[in-house]
């Protein structure tokens, strides 16, 4: 394998920001991998995926490119108050990265976004804001931020909250992913396919079956939902998730 | 300009090695430097005690700089074979993984002390690899280097220090110093007390903007 530390400049952010690429062993010269953007959790980084699961040997046996950002604690969106984070991950990155790594597709069928927690809204998020770069998303613990509490009581979480998305309903703007693929569904483009997955003593469950619920009572998406019994909001919950999104997605073992 | 690390299984010396590479964003079919380390330094060494990144701003070249571990970049008579490694493997990677030039006619050699002299015998054994090889206080007191290094320095690499010399003496043999070669050219920056001056960065650092001028200008250069 080859695990590669990318500094690049953001013109989005104005400052640089470091990537996690990992590339199979042995790579046919001229080949153009497919590409899995892997998005962090809350508290995570542009390296966690390769910590907290044996990445490497996937992509390896799997014979793919995964690419990790790090957006700090931006959930992967573009601040209401803060720094472009969404734009930069899910339009700028994948730019400068297509045009410095030779070895990856940038067809948007071979593109595919996923990710945990924040990573789940955050992947869904960008699949739905640009569907013309994603086909296939992997949405692991994903709940709406629409759909969180929001007491707007001066809080730190409030405050965040605020920071992040401003104080108004995300269900009537662009951070929430319901409104997001409603938008979608009269847009005459091809729709990401999605596959969202929960452990069932998550403690955001129930945020994940309104997600669920929206998606499969629009039938214009093509929806795939898994939930395991007796995982919660863990990491060995998500690496089997993201073997088995990998499977769905046709990057099996070879 | 993106400054990428790398951790690679490098199956030519059966282990992980890194690296750290110099990639323009726009990297279309831009040229490269190899540029190999000194004893004492690593990966890091170039980007830490010269302006390589500055000099190479806004520029078409990619700059690599692989860990070498002391081994003078050739193949290790009692160990590994860091010249295959260099030249083979290392090449090869970089055409895969980015958008490089595959033509020898963009790729240049460089080294600093043994590296140097590393550098020079890769572009010497391979004269259809590189447009230009150059040589960092690297080749002239390479003699006077053999005599200062301890023997544990030199056994894995060399054998014996009678066999060191040899394989400098067979280089300085091809290279054919009074003809002018057709292949790749030579570049030796060294001065009257070279090896005095080879822990001197700053003196470094003007030869390896040197370099990148040389490249930028297409590589119009000679012995000096």
């Amino acid at each position: 394998m080859a695990v590669m530390n990318v500094n690049v400049f953001s013109e989005s952010l104005g400052h640089n920001m470091d990537v996690t690429v990992v590339l199979p062993d042995e790579i046919t010269p001229g080949e153009k991998l497919t590409c899995v953007w892997l998005y962090h959790g809350g508290s995570g980084d542009h390296t966690e995926w390769l910590y907290h699961t044996p990445l490497v040997d996937y992509v390896n046996e799997r014979y793919f490119a995964a690419v990790l950002p790090g957006v700090h604690e931006s959930c992967f969106v573009d601040m209401n108050i803060g720094n472009r984070y969404g734009t930069y991950v899910a339009k700028e990155l994948p730019e400068m990265i297509w045009k410095l790594f030779s070895c990856i597709s940038h067809k948007r069928e071979d593109n595919y976004v996923s990710g945990l927690s924040n990573g789940g809204y955050g992947c869904l998020h960008t699949a739905l804001m640009y569907p013309e770069y994603y086909s296939k998303v992997g949405a692991f613990s994903a709940g709406d931020k629409a759909d969180s509490d929001f007491p707007n009581d001066g809080g730190a979480k409030s405050l965040a909250r605020i920071r992040l998305y401003g104080d108004g309903d995300l269900h009537q703007n662009e951070y929430g992913l319901t409104y997001l693929a409603d938008q979608l569904i009269h847009k005459n483009v091809e729709k990401p396919v999605i596959y969202h997955a929960c452990g069932g003593k998550d403690p955001w469950l129930h945020m994940n079956h309104i997600v669920r619920d929206y998606f499969l009572s629009h039938v214009e998406y093509d929806y795939t939902y898994d939930e395991i019994a007796e995982y919660g909001h863990e990491w060995p919950f998500w690496d089997v998730e993201l073997k088995k999104f990998l499977d769905f997605a046709g990057l099996v073992k070879k | 300009m993106a400054h990428i690390t790398i951790n690679f299984k490098s199956k030519v010396l059966a282990m992980p090695v890194m690296l750290d590479v110099l990639l323009p964003e726009t990297c279309k079919e831009c040229k490269t430097l190899y540029l190999l380390h000194g004893d004492g330094g690593d990966r890091e060494s170039f980007l830490l005690r010269t302006r390589i990144a500055e000099y190479v701003e806004g520029k078409q070249i990619a700059v690599v700089m692989p860990s070498g571990n002391n081994k003078f970049f050739v193949n290790n008579v009692n160990g590994k074979a860091y010249q295959d490694f260099v030249v083979k493997e290392l090449i090869a990677q970089m055409e895969t993984w980015f958008g490089v030039s595959r033509k020898p006619e963009d790729r240049f050699i460089a080294g600093a002390g043994t590296a140097g002299f590393g550098a020079l015998l890769a572009a010497v054994d391979y004269p259809d690899m590189y447009h230009t090889a150059f040589a960092y206080n690297g080749l002239l007191y390479l003699t006077y280097l053999l005599d200062t290094l301890p023997d544990e320095q030199i056994a894995p690499v060399f054998g014996t220090k009678a066999q060191a010399l040899k394989v400098c003496m067979d280089m300085l043999g091809k290279l054919d110093l009074s003809k002018t070669r057709k292949g790749t050219k030579f570049l030796i920056a060294d001065n009257d007390n070279g090896f005095m001056h080879y822990k001197d960065w700053s003196y470094l650092d003007t030869w390896v903007q040197k370099t990148i001028e040389y490249i930028a200008a297409g590589g119009d250069v000679a012995w000096q």
